[in-house]
């Protein structure tokens, strides 16, 4: 399977150091989704994610696509 | 399988709390067992057969959703056992629990905790402290879950698993860490990632250890204290 980063490229955030190994594109589209919504909901008081961009790079760290926290909204 | 001698208690708290002449009541139907990660021990709604009082280990009381999904609700350890609410005359398990941390427990079949129960005022006693001690953790338990942030529950987590288990290395996954709270592996990563950083841990795949105990303590929610004297209100006798 390959493998995902998903890092937040504001501030420099935070870089995902680890990946993650999901079996399609598909799959990745739906982890950064969650990943959006898990801070959103689950750490409102850290910042005001609004502005946000979770980046999806591949093995080689390669942008994929790019999901804006707006767009959840 | 061994049995337990008469008079040895190991070091399961509850059982190292009764009186002698009352723990010889149950120290023949005690048997010492090995538990395996991921082994089911009670299937929510099913009758409890075995009450386990762990030596060494952890293990997970999960409430069980119709579609699959489970959350922990209280973590057992050598402070306590699992199906101890037998004694008390109920019959059915009210949760599903499973062995988040191998090590060993000492087990005895049900009906022999209940009739011992009977039998002595210390070990009747002890049971309903216990359960008392449960409730209450279970119920801070769902208060935290609903209110409290990520990454002040996963240090209330780690602090909780590293009294269970008296280890400052906690061999878990990140998986499994992302399925007790709840959320996706990434948001796990990123939590872990900020808490690494501040130098309060150090993970890799499969194991988490604990570097700097003061610390983590500072950034758990309250509800690691309150869990923490809940659990050792069973035991009156340790806190004087």
């Amino acid at each position: 399977m390959p493998r995902y980063y998903f890092s937040l490229t504001n501030d420099r955030l935070f870089d995902d150091t680890d990946g993650l190994e999901l079996p399609d594109l598909a799959a990745a589209r739906e982890e950064a989704s969650g990943f959006a919504r898990d801070l959103m909901r689950r750490e409102p008081a850290r910042r005001d994610w609004r502005g946000c961009v979770v980046r999806v790079t591949d093995e080689d760290r390669q942008p994929l696509f790019d999901l804006l926290f707006m767009d959840l909204l | 399988m061994t049995t337990t001698s008469n008079g040895s208690n190991g070091r399961n708290r509850l059982l190292a709390a009764l009186p002698p002449k009352d723990f010889s009541l149950i120290a023949s139907d005690l048997k010492d067992i090995d538990l395996a990660q991921g082994v089911v021990l009670q299937e929510a709604g099913e009758p409890v057969e075995h009450v386990y009082f762990p030596q060494t280990g952890m293990i997970s009381l999960l409430a069980v959703m119709q579609d699959g999904r489970e959350v922990e609700t209280a973590t057992v350890g050598r402070e306590g056992g699992v199906g101890t609410i037998t004694g008390l005359g109920s019959r059915v398990s009210p949760h599903r629990s499973v062995v988040q941390i191998e090590g060993s427990a000492s087990r005895i079949p049900a009906a022999k905790f209940q009739a011992a129960v009977n039998a002595s005022a210390a070990i009747r006693d002890i049971a309903v402290r216990y359960s008392d001690s449960l409730m209450m953790m279970v119920q801070q338990s769902a208060g935290c879950n609903a209110l409290h942030n990520l990454e002040s529950r996963l240090c209330r987590w780690l602090l909780q698993t590293r009294d269970r288990n008296d280890s400052n290395q906690i061999p878990l996954t990140q998986e499994f860490l992302a399925q007790m709270l709840g959320v996706r592996r990434t948001t796990l990563t990123l939590i872990a990632q900020g808490l690494q950083s501040d130098g309060l841990i150090r993970y890799r795949r499969g194991h988490i250890e604990i570097v700097n105990r003061s610390g983590l303590e500072a950034r758990a929610c309250e509800c690691y204290g309150v869990i923490r004297r809940q659990s050792e209100a069973v035991f009156p006798q340790a806190q004087a």
